[in-house]
């Protein structure tokens, strides 16, 4: 054992090493602070750099670049109200209203420090516990699956505001905008009419640009007293105290996000709303939750990065990649004549106990790239809005059109932006659309699937231990909710 | 009935009209139905019917709401952002209408000079005077994240008429 490990940091500890995961970090974090560009495009361009490097430099700068990403999709979800990814479309939810109160800097060093202890228990898990999570993950069918998605829809009665109707109708709106594309059962056309480049369904970054940023920069130009322009970097970084107070909503985060990341094809996303869902739920402030309160971006960031190194498991212990990114760098592990999966421990353990190595010194990297950054790109909130607003509207057509090298993408934009605009005017939240429109596809296929494998008895839906444990949880927080909108509104009535 | 015109009513109405234009007019021409399918839940409209038919139903919830409370005389609580009355609506409608106008120009005049003459208008409309600052941010933004995109990250973007000059 001694030796192993003695050979994986001779294998480990070099230069080149040191230096790829760095520049890795650096590259994911501007990757994914860029709107269109996400963390699997980093993760492309990246690869074809490590054909040249020894199999664990090029893998580590990969990694490199996927954690990085991860946290880089946040920046601009905080400052700008622009997610670079889905799963940030959480961390935007009390981020941006943090720097509209002159709090980006604050906000973003809270999603930092979430993002970097996150990132390190996730990194244990995938240590201590591949094996047994790898054997967990394995149990999940359509019917685990989707009971967890209908516990994570949950949350939307607690994004929904004041008016659960309105918040319920938002969260149907993104349901139905969810079903235009193939169906994935029969390969029929649904809401296309026509239109080839509606067959794989809208694409998730234009959505999301058009929902948020877009009725930003609307509202601004229709705004006839212009807002106090606050420096965002007048505001404190976060403090200790900070970081204390939400440290138990970035563990149970976290550990969502170890859960959540362990199984295939679940991705960092629902992992992301759980994770705020349950802070919102358990917190004395849970009434501030998207209004800017600090929890809600720890506990959102947290979610998103506790899934980063339990992707690996499912990918390292069994060959399973669970996602895009984790499917490129099984590909970086072929170009290199390794194949993951229980082979790989017994014939290259000491490759493994590298990779180890160099993932928990990516969380040290990733806090000391992050820091370094916030500084720099928390200047942007410090833009003059009457140069802001316009920037963000061509930066928005830039980085929609970049996705997929599609013009019909800018289109979908300012249609979501018209739309996003709209839904504010009326009071109507953004948060369950963009929940239900990101959980919506997941949900349906799992539905079908699962009947499907039931040959239509629905009884498939409570077939095992997993499904029973949704079922209940769900019941509970929907019977806790309810109570809680009860009691509140006797408690007003009693007050008069 | 101008108590009726209040965000919640509006809402209502728009879920209840979307909600029954989606179940009785899209489903019917937008979703093929093939002929080979086991069981009803498994349709391909199966999902954006049921869909659609709860948010007609939490429309008329609300628009129900709305009648209650009018019927009561007690105002109903609305939650909107942005106080209308407070809005400077045409130019909002400028900008929406010149997205479009941006968008239909974007291949041919290309992504620099279209983002050029967009991000200047919008400076200006936005109250930006002076001329050093609206040039130098209307140019070299639209060039450098052309260059960004093009030459670090490898992905073509338009340049339209300036092709000869960027390419």
């Amino acid at each position: 054992m001694f030796d192993t490990i003695l050979n994986a940091f001779v294998l480990f500890a070099t230069f080149e090493n040191a230096i790829a995961l760095f520049v890795g970090v650096i590259f994911g974090v501007i990757m994914g602070a860029i709107p269109g560009m996400t963390t699997p495009m980093g993760v492309a361009l990246a690869l074809p750099f490590t054909f040249t490097m020894q199999p664990v430099t090029g893998i580590l700068l990969l990694l490199g670049v996927y954690k990085g990403g991860l946290y880089g999709g946040s920046i601009t979800a905080i400052l700008i109200n622009a997610p670079g990814t889905p799963a940030a479309s959480c961390t935007g939810l009390d981020g941006y209203p943090l720097a509209k109160k002159g709090e980006a800097r604050r906000a973003l060093d809270m999603a930092l420090y979430a993002s970097c202890t996150a990132d390190f228990i996730s990194n244990l898990s995938l240590i201590f516990f591949a094996g047994i999570l790898a054997s967990f993950a394995l149990r999940f069918g359509p019917p685990e699956f989707f009971t967890l998605i209908v516990f994570s829809l949950t949350i939307i009665a607690g994004v929904s505001g004041d008016d659960l109707l309105k918040g319920l109708g938002s969260a149907c709106l993104g349901l139905v905008l969810a079903t235009i594309g193939l169906d994935l059962i029969y390969g029929s056309n649904r809401f296309i009419f026509g239109e080839y480049q509606l067959m794989s369904g809208l694409n998730f970054i234009p959505v999301l640009i058009g929902l948020f940023a877009l009725p930003e920069v609307f509202s601004f130009f229709a705004t006839k007293t212009k807002p106090h322009e606050i420096s965002a970097l007048a505001g404190l970084s976060a403090s200790f105290k900070d970081y204390k107070n939400n440290l138990k909503s970035i563990v149970r985060g976290s550990l969502i996000g170890v859960m959540l990341g362990a199984i295939p094809g679940i991705g960092g996303a629902p992992a992301a709303f759980l994770s705020y869902s349950e802070a919102r739920r358990t917190s004395p402030n849970g009434k501030n939750f998207g209004k800017g309160e600090l929890e809600g971006v720890a506990a959102a960031e947290a979610g998103n990065n506790g899934v980063a190194g339990a992707t690996l498991i499912p990918l390292l212990a069994l060959g399973v990649p669970g996602d895009i990114i984790t499917a490129i760098i099984l590909g970086a592990f072929m170009i290199h004549g390794l194949r993951p999966g229980p082979l790989l421990f017994q014939d290259n353990i000491d490759l493994i106990y590298a990779l180890f190595m160099g993932i928990m010194l990516s969380s040290a990297y990733l806090f000391i790239v992050g820091k370094v950054s916030i500084r720099a790109i928390a200047k942007i909130a410090d833009v003059p809005h009457r140069i802001l607003f316009p920037v963000v509207l061509v930066l928005c057509v830039f980085g929609a059109y970049a996705i997929n090298n599609t013009i019909f993408d800018v289109l979908v934009m300012f249609i979501m932006g018209i739309v996003g605009y709209g839904m504010r005017l009326l009071g109507i939240p953004a948060a369950p659309f963009l929940i239900a429109f990101i959980l919506g596809p997941l949900l349906e296929d799992n539905f079908r699937q699962a009947l499907l494998l039931g040959k239509g008895d629905l009884t498939i839906f409570v077939r095992s231990y997993i499904t029973w444990f949704f079922w209940g949880l769900t019941s509970l927080t929907v019977g806790a909710m309810v109570y809680q909108r009860t009691s509140g509104k006797k408690n007003m009535l009693a007050g008069g | 009935m101008r108590d009726w015109l209040n965000p919640n009513a509006i809402t209502g109405a728009l879920y209840l009209i979307l909600g029954l234009f989606v179940v009785f007019v899209l489903i019917p021409i937008g979703v093929d139905e093939p002929s080979n399918v086991e069981f009803a839940v498994l349709a391909p409209s199966y999902w954006p019917r049921i869909i659609c038919l709860v948010l007609a139903a939490l429309g008329l919830g609300m628009l129900v709401r709305t009648w209650l409370s009018l019927r009561s005389g007690v105002p109903e609580e609305t939650d909107e952002e942005n106080k209308i009355s407070e809005m400077v609506f045409w130019r909002a409608g400028l900008v929406i209408a010149g997205s479009f106008v941006l968008y239909a120009v974007l291949e041919t005049l290309g992504f620099v000079l279209a983002g050029t003459i967009a991000l200047a208008l919008l400076m200006l409309l936005a109250g930006e005077r002076r001329p050093l600052h609206v040039g130098l941010i209307s140019v070299g933004i639209p060039l450098l994240l052309y260059l960004f995109f093009t030459k670090a990250a490898s992905i073509p973007i338009p340049a339209g008429i300036l092709e000869p000059i960027l390419v």
